[in-house]
């Protein structure tokens, strides 16, 4: 079976290198017939590569301990789930699936586009399949997953018990999909810069395909944090890790280009810089790759050093010469139709998000490059830690939060002084309260107010667009106000939709003010023993220890009492492994919107009595809250409108006369938008 | 209106500057390797400096904790020279430090040939690295298997 897998993967690289060849040939010769062998080609990659998976999970399933990656990733003691997920556990195995999930996307892109963007899609497949190439020649070469040993261990060594956690189970195939998906938009660009085709088409194609990994990208980055804070018992969810950072630029990045785009198709400005943030969204994420998985950059939990790095660093070069050169080339049809009017204007708001965005990106790269930078201009390697970033890109954020509610206020164009004092009042008036009744309840945090303040001003800027937007449709249609919101949401899902993302990172922002004023005790209990941590009172009920199949577990039971209120009993328990011969902190959390109480059972000593780590964390829940409207708003304002699933079909209609589609070299859709 | 531009870019380009440069002063700690520590101990200055101490392995069975499992002292190596290390910090170690870990350790030199811990990582285990067919040996050697 294993075999297969390999012949698969192959064959695989064949076809990713025939769909290159047949692609930009066919745009060359303008011959439909191979353009189209191209794109079965990226349809055949696809299924090749899910045969090469299949088999490998066949294996996994099958517990053939005689494949090296089984071997390494699995064994016959651990739950079916993460036998499963083993595919994805550990570095071989995850480059092939990231092979396959790029091959999804591929198909994907050539399946729904048939029709459309015929001028690019040449160049878009073959861009698509030269990256396919690249992650089949490193799978064949570097990172085999189909390596047999010469023997047949009777079981394997299993996955590390800290990592068997559903959230983890899940999260690398969330955070390949988005890592991977950015190469989409990429591909897009490079379509337009290679076949000519300038104007905003390729735009539309790469905004409705940014989005998407966008999302991946900001859920699968939730999630780690979100396991962090329940599984490594440290008492927090980020810790600005390399590993971390490297997933987290390319989402800075492609939120920037987000919201630079919008200038773009509105007013014919930003052409280059679009171009260049595209390059930086794509480019992060294979530098990112790279980062985590050649040991450039020693971190925790980083893939160990392997000999992928120079595949990578070339791949790069190449890649960025190619890029680079065609935007040079291209300069001249890259013009800007207008120029700024006026500084009070959404555009320069919008401009202002971007230098801020990308100025975060840039003090991530520099913190996670500060070890590599500073040893290579003075010779002593210097690190920096969670305080550096803390630093640094708390205000930094700041400052973007107060663009996020300040942007829709202003006009595009320009803003007259009246309209500014009208519509500033209000949100003003808002962060005045918001500040204050944080001042009130949290004492004084400086930074807290400030943020939370903020929070405010935004919140109230995007209720006031709401409104708007509601009242003009009352009046307009007669609509009650709850229907004219619906309506708002369903009819304008660009920008209300955009809103609503607005607010998720408004929850998410509060989440994150909460780190600024949190507190932790170490405290050692008898049982039976009572003592307060604020205005709490946790009691030490009592300790057990048991044995389970392949674990020693110690639960205390404590319970918690506010102000003489019961509220729960928490099980914080300690594990020991003994396959792994390793220990694991499960941690016992009381959750509320206000605060976590946070207890981690340290150890105990024999003789009744036991130690606590106690982290009252404030608003963490806020940081979840956020992390599910965020997924749930640009899943909403991604989803086709009405007016996008006619203009598909007519793009299908047109499959009578394709030759006519295509003669007509249709950028975008059929029908005129 | 070009003129306020490069006015405003020039700020918030040293605004930047000024945020990295004072960050990194605030927040900065001298990687080292254990044979570049020990080389430098005499050095004095060493001594006032926040080390990151990378490469180390712990010493098998080096590892006392104190009663409550908290607060261990244990040796780290890399193979040649050896040092005792004190973990003085707050939050409970990670759980993959054990025997044969390898850590990443933060914190001061006090002594020669004492160090003070305050952050410790310890290599996450997913299981990313590619191991010859000597370690497999090795390992099912080990587990009484091969």
């Amino acid at each position: 079976m294993i075999d297969v897998g390999y012949f698969a993967l192959c064959l695989a690289l064949a076809m990713a290198g025939y769909a290159v060849f047949a692609s930009i040939l066919g745009a060359r010769r303008d011959d439909e017939g191979l353009i189209r062998s191209g794109e079965n080609a990226v349809l055949a990659v696809f299924g090749l590569l899910s045969t090469s998976v299949g088999s490998l999970w066949y294996a996994i399933l099958t517990h053939d301990f005689q494949v090296e990656y089984v071997y390494e990733n699995s064994n016959l003691s651990m739950p079916i789930q993460y036998v499963v997920a083993s595919l994805w556990g550990g570095q071989n195995g995850s480059v092939l699936f990231w092979g396959w999930v790029l091959s999804v996307y591929s198909s994907a892109v050539v399946l729904f586009n048939r029709y459309r963007y015929r001028a690019l899609m040449p160049y878009v497949v073959s861009g698509l399949a030269g990256y396919s190439f690249f992650f089949c020649l490193l799978n064949l070469f570097v990172t085999d997953p189909f390596q047999q040993l010469p023997f047949s261990p009777a079981d394997g060594r299993g996955l590390n018990p800290i990592l068997q956690h559903p959230y983890m189970a899940i999260h690398p195939p969330i955070l390949y999909a988005g890592m991977v998906g950015m190469s989409v938009p990429f591909a897009f660009a490079m379509g337009a810069l290679m076949s000519g085709h300038l104007d905003n088409s390729w735009l539309r194609a790469a905004r409705r395909w940014l989005l998407i990994p966008w999302t991946f990208l900001g859920a699968g980055n939730l999630l780690g944090g979100a396991w962090a804070y329940l599984e490594l018992g440290w008492g927090g969810y980020w810790g600005w890790d390399p590993v971390e950072n490297a997933a987290f630029m390319p989402w800075l990045a492609a939120t920037a280009l987000l919201h630079s785009m919008m200038i773009q198709e509105r007013k014919g400005m930003l052409k280059v810089w679009n171009m260049i943030l595209v390059f930086f969204t794509y480019g992060m994420t294979v530098f990112g790759t790279f980062l985590t998985r050649s040991g450039v950059v020693s971190s925790v939990h980083s893939f160990a050093q392997s000999n992928v790095g120079p595949f990578f660093v070339v791949f790069m070069a190449v890649t960025a010469l190619i890029a680079i050169s065609l935007l040079v080339v291209r300069l001249p049809q890259l013009k800007s139709e207008n120029h700024l009017e006026s500084l009070a204007s959404r555009e320069t708001a919008f401009l202002l998000n971007n230098w801020i965005l990308l100025g975060i990106l840039f003090a991530v790269l520099w913190g996670t490059l500060f070890p590599v930078l500073s040893e290579a201009f003075t010779g002593d390697k210097i690190t920096v830690g969670a305080p550096f970033f803390n630093s640094v890109i708390t205000p930094l954020s700041m400052g973007l939060l107060l663009l996020t509610g300040a942007g829709p206020l202003f006009a595009w164009r320009r803003t007259s002084p009246a309209s500014l004092k009208h519509n500033f009042a209000v949100p003003i008036a808002a962060t005045a309260v918001t500040a204050s009744a944080a001042a009130l309840l949290y004492e004084l945090h400086a930074y807290a107010i400030i943020s939370l303040g903020l929070c405010g001003f935004v919140a109230a800027s995007v209720g006031l667009e709401f409104y708007r937007g509601m009242r003009s449709r009352h009046h307009s249609t007669g609509e009650s106000y709850l229907r004219a919101l619906t309506g708002l949401l369903a009819k304008s899902k660009r920008r209300y939709g955009g809103y609503v993302v607005h607010l998720s990172i408004i929850l998410l922002f509060v989440g994150f003010t909460g780190q600024a004023f949190g507190t932790d005790r170490e405290m050692v209990l008898r049982y039976g023993e009572t003592k307060r941590i604020r205005d709490y009172e946790v009691t030490f009920e009592t300790l057990a220890h048991s044995e389970e199949p392949g674990v020693t577990i110690s639960a205390a039971a404590l319970s918690l009492h506010r102000q003489g209120e019961f509220l729960c009993t928490l099980l914080p328990e300690r594990r020991f492994y003994h396959s792994s011969e390793q220990n694991t902190t499960e941690v016992a959390i009381y959750s509320t919107f206000r605060e976590d109480f946070y207890l981690i059972l340290v150890g105990d000593a024999g003789d009744g009595s036991a130690m606590f780590q106690i982290y009252l964390n404030p608003l963490v829940n806020w940081v979840w809250a956020g992390g599910i409207l965020f997924v749930l708003s640009s899943l909403w304002t991604m989803w086709p409108t009405r007016r996008d699933r006619s203009l598909a079909a007519a793009d299908r209609a047109s499959l009578r006369d394709p030759a006519l589609a295509i003669r007509q070299s249709v950028v975008g859709s059929t029908v005129p938008s | 209106m070009r003129y306020k531009f490069v006015v405003g870019s020039v700020v918030v380009t040293a605004g930047l500057v000024f945020l990295l440069i004072s960050g990194v002063r605030q927040s900065s700690a001298r990687h080292l390797t254990l044979d570049m520590l020990l080389t430098q101990a005499a050095n004095s200055e060493l001594r006032d400096r926040r080390i990151q101490l990378g490469g180390c392995t712990v010493v098998d069975g080096s590892i006392q904790w104190d009663e409550y499992r908290h607060r261990p002292a244990f040796t780290v190596t890399d193979g040649e020279r050896a040092l005792q290390v004190r973990y003085t910090g707050n939050a409970v170690l990670p759980d993959t430090f054990r025997d044969k870990a390898l850590v990443v350790l933060e914190g001061r030199l006090t002594q020669a040939n004492q160090f003070e811990a305050d952050l410790v990582f310890a290599k996450c285990p997913s299981k990313y690295e590619g191991k010859s067919y000597d370690d497999h040996v090795e390992a099912l050697n080990k587990e009484g298997r091969s």
